[in-house]
């Protein structure tokens, strides 16, 4: 049966058009939330993870109840949010790419900040202040950080980017599964599982298998590398 | 004001406990200041207070005269640390020596030149591309400081930066530190455990002990005279022997020992002292003729107790009529004389080699626990509480 | 004494947590006895809009009272996956309304019979500002292609449920083999949630009845623009799977199951149903004796 899902998997590739719009949109709005998740919770998480403030352990106890967020509660969130008769209606985001990204963004940032505060964390703080003996800046000194933890950061984003890509509950709530629009390929699949299309909605898992398999090969030679420089 | 780094009155304090309590010190600009002390004394809290990256308790700091206070981040840029660990940056050993320069936004080129040059002077230029967490202990300290001198810093701190190396490591190291030190007009703050070591680099040496500073001074003459018990143990001096000064004249004196026998010593000190005579200072001799002369002062007749081969130098326990001795004598000394326990010769010492401190009633560091515990006992049996626990 | 007593409370709470998950074990096994009665599972295949109307919450309490015999879990998903679930022998019995497919099922040999047992109707739900001009019709064929010609957009399920292949069967009638373009939004979704993005969205929608006057209260953009035509009638069936495919199948808990549904009790209880929330009811009993 596996065997089976690959052959048809290969052939919807090779001949189905719409699969790989469904694919690269997957990847665009997964990836897109996950470049938003890096630029807002890796400043946050140096922040947090570099200083000792006294309610540093309720910040990073919301952070790690964040990483546990039901997709579809955060996708319900985002509905309410951007429905016609929600606060941000009028802006008319709701069943839109944005709006998918909005919501795999709150569902990534915990991830994203949460490895980061312990990444940096766990640098110690000799290391630091190695840093600042020879000269560097509170902004320097957070820099030194980064660069240190970047193995950390690059777990994070595969986390981020697996716990999204991976997500059908918020996106299609707030995305709607547009055919040709906002359709992605776990919602692809949920429908063509709905419509009893097993083989097919395999085949499409097969897919979304290899592309996070291939997707964390890239991010583990990144790892690597970050590791032996 | 020739005063590079000043503290007044500085304290820190770690978990309730006193880490530092320096009332004063000025280091000169220029000069190689060590630290010594026990561990917990503080030296190392003080190198990150005057380094700038722990800010103290209480106290006032200044920079060439002027106090530190916001512009602490533009004073740290004139200071680079290289302490017990290397702690090196991930990527590879150029870009380590590099990283002080590029803190200092220096342009590109000019930050090449002078890290290659500073590789260059360390020998470190063959290693250049190296992963700087892929080096043995003593080329990853060796890459610490050349990343320290990198940015030709006025104040440099080194904290027992030979601390974790193996000796031949050691020895290379303390060899380049020396290189480096008199080169430029670099202020060193330099921590270490070794008297050796800061007697050849070290301008002025200070003894710390629970967060102060007991005595400092020029290197030599703190080494030969030490001004309390304690500085006298910490820096190697064996003998310690109670007595009382006699007779004191201009650059004389005669000590009268409290377990008997008399002592000559050009130190000036009056009443209760605690005579200090290093064990490499004492020579043993054939017990002398009748009549001979020799223009040692100090000579006494000994008998040997125990020879221990130490290393470099053999330990040898004297019995003094009353009082023990301790005296450090190269190989040829022994088998020149043929020591062996039992033997009665002269121990001799120099006028000068004789230093005399107050006797205060200063706690011995290598014992307070056994000392304590025997108050204690006295105690208990004093007020007939001694029981069993249960 | 602090260490007796702390080696008691580790005990006890080792015991706690072997009580905990023997409890947790029992929740989980199935085949339990009630009341000294053998029950077994009876999967029923149904589809979404059926559990969104809420009918088998009326409809299951009874069916177990009077077989008490019988714990009935419902699997609701579309028309398409309920049929195929029973292929697979993974539902015991499919209730669905879809008849031309019902009848291949069975015809294929996968059921072992199908009995009517009640209809509803479709109704066409539009937005309140009705771009298209088509509210208060009767006429649900000409409806669909003043929709197509004004390219309004219509949201459809697009998840070969029994509403899809109506809806489908519509647009055929109104001279569309297969609708497309931006305004024919497939969403690939149950019912409820076709009726939310249609109300969020401003567009057309063919729903079934029971779904969109159970949800009514929440879609104030959307209003009935179309109802009672005979083109939208909605007829549900019932089919145990064939014993014979599928012998591990509980087929006599099926058959019971059927049977009771077009027994008078089961047929009463479904035309009472939704009368008092609604003020009429939501399906229509029809199973010929």
């Amino acid at each position: 049966m596996i065997g089976e899902s690959i052959r048809q998997a290969v052939e919807l590739l090779l001949t189905d058009g719409e699969v790989w719009s469904i694919i690269l949109r997957s990847l665009q709005v997964s990836g897109l939330a996950v470049l938003f998740g890096c630029l807002l919770g890796i400043p946050l998480g140096v922040l947090v993870g570099i200083h000792r403030f006294r309610a540093r352990g309720a910040v990073v106890a919301v952070i790690n109840t964040g990483m546990a967020l039901p997709p579809v509660v955060v996708g319900l969130f985002i509905f309410m949010l951007l429905s016609r008769s929600g606060p941000f209606g009028s802006l008319h985001l709701l069943y839109t790419k944005q709006a998918m990204v909005a919501a795999q963004l709150v569902l990534a940032l915990p991830l994203i900040l949460g490895i980061t505060v312990s990444g940096i964390g766990a640098i110690p703080r000799e290391v630091l202040d190695q840093a600042r003996s020879l000269g560097a800046s509170r902004w320097q000194t957070a820099m030194a950080a980064l660069g240190e933890a970047r193995p950390m950061l690059i777990v994070a984003v595969i986390a981020g980017f697996g716990r999204i890509i991976a997500e059908v509950g918020a996106v299609m709530i707030v995305g709607g599964n547009f055919h040709g629009d906002t359709q992605v390929m776990t919602t692809a699949i949920m429908e063509e599982v709905r419509k009893g299309n097993f083989s097919l909605a395999l085949a499409l898992g097969v897919i979304l298998l290899t592309i996070a398999f291939s997707a964390n090969g890239v991010m583990a030679r990144l790892e690597q590398r970050a590791m032996a420089s | 004001m020739n005063a590079i780094l000043e503290v007044q009155r500085v304290k820190r304090r770690y978990n309730g406990g006193m880490a530092l309590a320096v009332e004063h010190l000025a280091v000169r600009r220029g000069e190689t200041l060590c630290l010594m002390g026990p561990n917990g004394a503080g030296k190392s809290t003080l190198v990150r207070v005057l380094n700038l990256v722990e800010e103290p308790d209480e106290g006032r700091i200044s920079f060439k005269g002027s106090a530190v206070g916001a512009r602490a981040g533009n004073v740290r840029r004139s200071m680079a640390g290289v302490f017990q660990r290397p702690y090196l940056f991930r990527g590879s050993v150029a870009d380590n020596v590099a990283y002080g320069l590029r803190l200092r936004r220096l342009d590109r080129r000019e930050v090449e030149r002078r890290a290659a040059g500073t590789m260059e002077l360390l020998g470190l230029t063959a290693l250049a591309d190296h992963d700087a967490r892929r080096l043995s202990g003593g080329e990853a300290q060796r890459v610490a400081l050349a990343r320290a001198i990198a940015v030709r810093p006025e104040v440099l701190f080194l904290d027992e930066p030979a601390a974790n190396l193996d000796p031949h490591a050691r020895v290379s190291f303390h060899a380049d530190l020396r290189r480096v030190a008199s080169r430029d007009d670099t202020t060193v703050i330099y921590v270490t455990h070794s008297i050796e070591e800061a007697l050849a680099t070290g301008d002025r040496i200070a003894i710390m002990r629970g967060g102060a500073i007991r005595q400092l001074g020029d290197a030599a003459d703190v080494f030969h005279h030490p001004a309390d018990r304690f500085c006298a143990r910490f820096l190697g001096c064996e003998n310690l022997l109670p007595g009382r000064v006699r007779e004191s004249a201009a650059g004389a004196a005669m000590v009268e020992l409290d377990r008997g026998g008399r002592l000559y010593t050009t130190a000036g000190r009056q009443g209760r002292v605690l005579a200090c005579i290093r064990s490499e200072e004492v020579t043993l001799h054939h017990p002398s003729l009748p009549g001979e002369l020799s223009r040692t002062a100090n000579r006494l007749a000994a008998v040997v107790r125990q020879v221990v081969a130490t290393g470099p130098l053999h330990e040898v326990l004297l019995d003094c009529a009353g009082f023990e001795l301790k005296a450090r004598v190269a190989r040829p000394v022994i088998l020149d004389l043929g020591l062996e326990p039992g033997q009665a010769l002269e121990a001799r010492f120099d006028e000068s080699a004789v230093h005399l401190v107050a006797d205060d009633e200063w706690q011995e560091p290598e014992a307070p626990g056994r000392c304590s515990r025997g108050v204690l006992l006295g105690e208990a049996f004093a007020g007939g509480e001694v029981r069993s626990r249960d | 004494m602090e260490r007796v007593r702390t080696g008691r409370s580790g005990n006890v709470s080792l015991a706690g947590l072997l009580v905990l998950l023997s409890l947790l074990l029992a929740a989980c096994g199935g085949g339990t006895e009630t009341a000294g009665v053998e029950v077994s599972d009876l999967i029923v295949a149904s589809t979404t809009s059926t559990q969104d109307s809420g009918l088998f919450d009326e409809l299951l309490p009874a069916f177990e009272a009077a077989n008490p015999g019988y714990r009935v879990k419902v699997n609701a998903v579309g028309t398409g996956e309920a049929l195929k679930l029973g292929e697979k022998c993974d539902v015991d019995v499919v209730l669905v309304h879809a008849p031309d497919s019902e009848k291949k099922f069975v015809a294929d040999g996968f059921g072992s019979e199908r009995r009517e047992v009640m209809y509803n109707d479709f109704v066409l739900v539009g937005p309140v500002e009705d771009p298209a001009g088509v509210a208060g019709g009767a006429d649900a064929v000409a409806a669909f292609t003043r929709i197509a010609a004004d390219q309004a957009p219509f949201v459809t399920r697009g998840d070969d449920s029994g509403t899809h292949k109506a809806e489908l069967k519509l647009w055929k009638k109104a001279g569309l083999e297969s609708p497309a373009g931006d305004w024919y939004r497939n969403v690939g979704q149950g019912m409820g949630a076709t009726l939310t993005i249609a109300n969020e969205t401003g567009g057309y929608v063919l729903a079934d009845r029971g779904t969109w006057l159970s949800m009514k209260e929440n879609l104030p953009g959307l209003m009935i623009m179309v109802e009672g035509d005979a083109a939208l009638f909605n007829q549900y069936g019932v089919i145990p799977v064939s014993p014979a495919k599928c012998p591990e199948a509980n087929s006599e808990g099926a058959v019971a199951f059927m049977e009771w549904l077009v027994s008078d009790e089961g047929q009463e209880l479904i035309a009472g149903y939704g009368v008092d929330r609604y003020g009429q009811a939501l399906f229509v009993p029809n199973a010929a004796g």
